[in-house]
């Protein structure tokens, strides 16, 4: 259940991904997109989290579909925040994603890249995922630091 | 006529700035009031961590062991101008040298060891609330970290506010001097948290609501702010729905070890730094912290 639970994540974080960029003209809705697409990571990590926590069993397939929604939501981030998106829909996209535009693709690619060399050894058994589990969700909070404010 | 008149103006503005220049003046600890203390680091590196020091006084966009050399640097922009942290590491071009009353002051009166004011950038409003123990204690750590020879930047303040000797008065207003007594209908462990919270971690610094003049409006305590920073808005953490009101003690505590939400959002802007240093604190604390947090007054978020 839990397998299936995360396959429909990743496809809906490449839908989301694919959805939007090839309708660039329409501004609007890229702010929502993002939410939803950070709220689709925020599902994977509750159940990765929880196998990393030993509160739930550990499961390798689990462990590999959850940061493939990881590198999903990774490899279309840099193409989700194009000119006219800075502001709407309660958008928490900090301005420094359009003044530092360089550092915020670096910061997207090292979480893909991060991701990548976790789907080597998350499958690997517990000790294994949760090394590989923590070097990628520590992107999580670095990149928000550097490219998000709150907003509330 | 006029001149007796004219002359009356002139000792009035005389008498008011003398009287201004009285109040105005820094208000130091005597060397009678530091206790004899032995140093305990294990408690300044608590008091490091919980103080968030290093999230301030490292260098800008640094990371683990590099987060202990306090060179300082990091850019604080507000609407009464631009702070620079300056180098605090225990060296020529930091705080080497200083006396522990030195730190003393500068910690819980915000006087440096010239006698001039700081700027409340630097959270003495909290600070103050510290147990002397436990600063002399933060001194001792920070003596035993690297020394960096980075320059302090000079900040770069908007008139009125350029005018140190000004902020003798903001103190009259905001710094009291008066030591943390929990409320006592909390049990130990909250109390504990109140102490975190209140001093060394100085939250209310960021998620309280300020005034035209910077102070803090108590009667806003920690229901969230406006970001002095930018544009955005330092949440409501006080248990309302518009705060964690839905948020369990656990989860709070979670949310101060691993960055992330019971929503599993990842915490981040200046709180991401705060959980670098909470992260590294024991559990016990956290959850002091976290107990605390439930006990506020619960505020709803005024924008």
């Amino acid at each position: 259940m839990m397998k299936f639970s995360l396959a429909g994540i990743a496809v809906a974080a490449l839908m989301a991904g694919t959805i939007t960029t090839t309708t660039a003209q329409d501004t609007t809705g890229y702010q929502v997109d993002r939410q939803t697409m950070m709220a689709q990571v925020g599902a994977a990590t509750r159940i990765l989290a929880g196998m990393a926590r030993g509160e739930a069993p550990y499961e390798a397939g689990a462990a590999t579909n959850g940061l493939r929604v990881y590198q999903a939501v990774a490899a279309a981030w840099p193409y989700m925040f194009p000119d006219g998106t800075e502001t709407g829909n309660e958008t928490e996209a900090a301005p420094t994603i359009w003044s530092d535009r360089d550092g915020f693709i670096a910061s997207a690619n090292k979480f893909e890249a991060d991701t990548a060399a976790a789907l080597e050894t998350a499958g690997d058994g517990l000790e294994a995922f949760q090394a590989a589990f923590g070097a990628a969700a520590a992107n999580c909070r670095s990149c928000h630091e550097d490219y998000r404010i709150s907003r509330e | 006529m006029l001149r007796r008149f004219l002359l009356g103006l002139v000792a009035l503005a005389l008498g008011a700035g003398a009287t201004g220049w009285l109040l105005s003046a820094p208000d130091p600890l005597p060397a009678s009031d530091l206790p004899n203390h032995t140093a305990d680091l294990a408690n300044g590196e608590r008091m490091f961590l919980a103080g968030g020091c290093a999230s301030c006084h490292a260098a800008p966009d640094t990371s683990g062991e590099a987060r202990l050399v306090l060179a300082g640097g990091l850019e604080l922009s507000s609407p009464f101008g631009t702070f620079y942290a300056p180098n605090i590491s225990p060296g020529p071009d930091g705080i080497g040298g200083w006396s522990d009353l030195d730190f003393v002051n500068a910690m819980m009166r915000g006087i440096a060891p010239s006698g001039a004011h700081y700027y409340p950038a630097f959270p003495y409003t909290s600070y103050q609330r510290m147990r002397v123990e436990d600063v002399l204690d933060l001194k001792a750590f920070i003596d035993t970290l690297p020394v960096d020879a980075t320059p302090s930047r000079s900040h770069e303040i908007d008139f009125p506010f350029n005018v140190r000797r000004g902020l003798g008065l903001w103190k009259r207003l905001y710094l009291d001097g008066e030591p943390f007594i929990p409320d006592a209908a909390l049990d130990d462990v909250a109390a504990w948290g109140a102490y975190l919270v209140e001093g060394p971690g100085h939250c209310q610094e960021c998620h309280t609501a300020r005034n035209a003049i910077g102070g803090r409006l108590p009667d806003r305590a920690f229901a969230g702010a406006p970001d002095l920073e930018g544009d955005g808005f330092t949440p409501n953490i006080t248990p309302h729905p518009d705060g964690i009101a839905s948020w369990s003690a656990g989860e709070i505590a979670f949310a101060l070890e691993t960055g992330f939400t019971p929503d599993f959002d990842s915490l981040g802007d200046s709180m991401g730094s705060v959980i670098d240093n909470y992260s590294q604190l024991t559990a016990a604390d956290r959850e002091a912290v976290a107990a605390y947090l439930l006990t506020l007054p619960a505020l709803p978020t005024e924008r």
